[in-house]
Formats: C-alpha cells, structure tokens, sequence
C-alpha cells in the first residue's frame, strides 16, 4: 500500500466510512515501522486502538471464583438468619426469666409444703383440724393464683417472641431489596 | 443451558466485557465486579440464552446498563487519575508500551467525548464490531452510529493536535 492510498483511507476512516477490512488495513499498515512523516501523526491512534484490545481482565482467578458463586446460587435460596448475637440475646434472656419463674414457683410452694404439715401433726382435734384445713386449702388457693400471677408473666415471654418474628420478615424483605435476584430466584424456583 | 456450556459460550466474553466496562466506569476493580454482576444476570437467564441471536451483544447490552446504571448512582468511588497510567505501566512485559504517555493522552482524549460516542468508538475501533452488531448493542441505526463516529474520530485528532500530544513522538 503506497501512501496515497492510506491517505484516502485514512479520509475515509474520518468520515467514518471504511469497512472493518480497511481499518484491518490502516492498523496493519501503522504498525509497520516505515510510516512517513507527513503520517506519523495518524500513527499513535491506531496503535492505541491495537493496545486497548489486548488489556485483559487481570484477576487470574476469576473464572474460578465466578464458578463458585455461579454454583452457590444453584443450590437452595439462601435461608435468612438471624443476627448471632440477637440469638444469644433471646436464647440468654429466655434463660433468665424460666430461672425467675422456677425459683418463684419453689419458695411459694415451699412455704405452703411446710405450714400444712405443720398443721397436721400439731392439731388432733377433727374439728379445729377441719377449720385449719380449710383456713391451709384457701391459702393454698390463694397463693396458687399468686403463683400464676407469675406464670402469666410468661406470656410476655411469647410476646416477645411474635416481635422477633416481624424482625425475621423484616430481614427478610430488607434481602429481597438488597438483591433482587433472589426474588428472581425464588420465582424462578416456584415454576 | 448447564454450568458446562456456559463455561465455554459465555465465560470467553469476560475481557470484552471488562474492557467496556472499564471505559465507561473509568475504574478498574469496579469494572471487574461488575462483569461478575453481568455473569450472574446472565447466568440466572440461562433457560432463555439459547432463544438470543447473539449472546455476545447480550452481554454487552447487559454490561452497559449495568455501567449506566452505576454512573447514573456513583455508587462506587472515583479512580486515581494515575491508576490509568499504573495499569499501562503494569501490564505484562510483550504488551507494553513505552510511549505510555501519548497513550494516556489518547485515553484522555477519548474521556472528553460524550458518552455514547466513547461507547461507539470503543465497539468500532478497539473491539472491531460491525455496525450493525453495534446498533445492537447502542439501541441506534447505522446511519447514526456512522456520523457519531465520524464525528469521535475528527475530535479525537483535533483534541490530540490541541493537547501538542504528537510533540513527544516527533522528538
């Protein structure tokens, strides 16, 4: 190819009209080392053009990694789990009030046990026994709705517990958000 | 399509993808995170892969929005300006340049371009799509894309004579 003929190629090249066989013939032409001065200026361009091409991904693990999340996302939907430390959390308190409720049933009963027995074996009479009975069975009544005053504190217990399932739903749209995909995901899944 | 087939039809396209994605994000680990976030997409659209023309231009539509879609947010923090300059000076030995700063210039030159005609002289004059293909994938007719172009290459060596650029390689 004279230099000429790349002249009017190269024309062409600006008003963006060569083919991509032309262009294959400027780069070829530019990367030869006998450019004429007058040319030298087209010259850089092209040559830029040649070395963008071969700037590859860098990362040499990359198809390797991308097979791994491919792979991951294959599997189940990822379940959503709770926070570890709100787990302790709830696991620790729970803990905590069933020993508060243990200890409180024990010494209410505790107490009941030995005043009845106390009754018995000090009062032979039947009919003060009757009385003292009576009086030991309302008291034991009594502190037996005492003690279930106590028990209900266990609903708060199961309060709580409704509280943390809105948080559960909370993440869980809060993922759905984040990453769309899963829902893709999940749909996908359903079908 | 299986893990197998993705591997050989799709994975090949990665450094296409990274090229563009680093031309229009200007960033070279968000670009590489976000041909990952292409891979996925295309990826959990592997039932449907098969029923495309063109993977290829696929991918390439799927990364460029995903770059728009990153520009338009600025989700991810600006680039050293000499980072550039670093990738050319850290790529291997037989593909190097040594005139890294006419090459900088030229990238430079490319930056001040508006965006789709960046995009249009990435597809055309680095990666040699036909136009046709890159209609496709710019959502434009030919006919645009031949005058868009047109136009990127005039500014291209106008910006460059500006900038004295071609100073350095005369002496």
């Amino acid at each position: 190819m004279n230099t000429s003929e790349i002249k009017v190629l190269l024309e062409k090249f600006y008003e963006g009209s060569t083919s991509l066989g032309e262009e294959m013939i400027l780069r070829n032409y530019f990367l030869g080392k006998e450019v004429p001065v007058q040319l030298k200026e087209h010259q850089s361009l092209f040559i830029y053009f040649i070395n963008e091409k071969r700037q590859n991904l860098g990362d040499p693990d990359f198809d390797q990694k991308l097979t791994n999340l491919i792979s991951n996302t294959t599997d189940e939907v990822p379940v959503v789990q709770m926070n570890p430390k709100r787990r302790r959390f709830i696991f620790m308190t729970s803990m905590a009030a069933s020993v508060v409720i243990l200890v409180g049933l024990f010494f209410t009963f505790q107490h009941d046990l030995m005043k009845g027995a106390f009754i018995e074996t000090s009062k032979p009479d039947a009919e003060i026994a009757y009385a003292d009975a009576r009086g030991a069975l309302l008291l034991v009544s009594g502190n037996l709705n005492h003690g279930l005053e106590q028990v209900e504190h266990l609903q708060m217990v199961d309060k709580a517990m409704k509280n943390i399932q809105l948080f559960n739903k909370f993440y869980q749209y809060q993922t759905i958000i984040i990453n769309p995909d899963v829902i893709s995901n999940q749909s996908l899944k359903s079908k | 399509m299986d893990l197998q087939e993705f591997q050989i039809k799709v994975y090949p396209l990665k450094n296409k993808l990274f090229r563009f994605a680093r031309r229009m994000l200007d960033h070279t680990e968000e670009a590489e995170d976000v041909v990952q976030e292409a891979f996925i997409r295309l990826w959990n659209r592997r039932d449907k892969l098969d029923e495309y023309r063109s993977i290829e231009a696929l991918a390439m539509i799927t990364i460029k929005n995903l770059c728009l879609d990153k520009i338009k947010t600025k989700r991810y923090p600006v680039e050293n300006m000499d980072n550039h300059r670093q990738f050319l000076e850290n790529m291997p030995s037989e593909t190097k340049v040594d005139n890294s700063d006419l090459m900088h210039g030229i990238y430079q030159a490319i930056k001040q371009l508006p965006e789709q005609q960046q995009i249009i002289v990435h597809l055309r004059d680095i990666e040699g799509y036909e136009f046709n293909e890159i209609s496709e994938i710019v959502d434009m007719n030919e006919n645009a894309i031949r005058v868009a172009l047109s136009r990127a290459r005039k500014r291209i060596r106008e910006l460059l004579i500006k900038t004295k650029i071609y100073e350095y390689q005369r002496n």
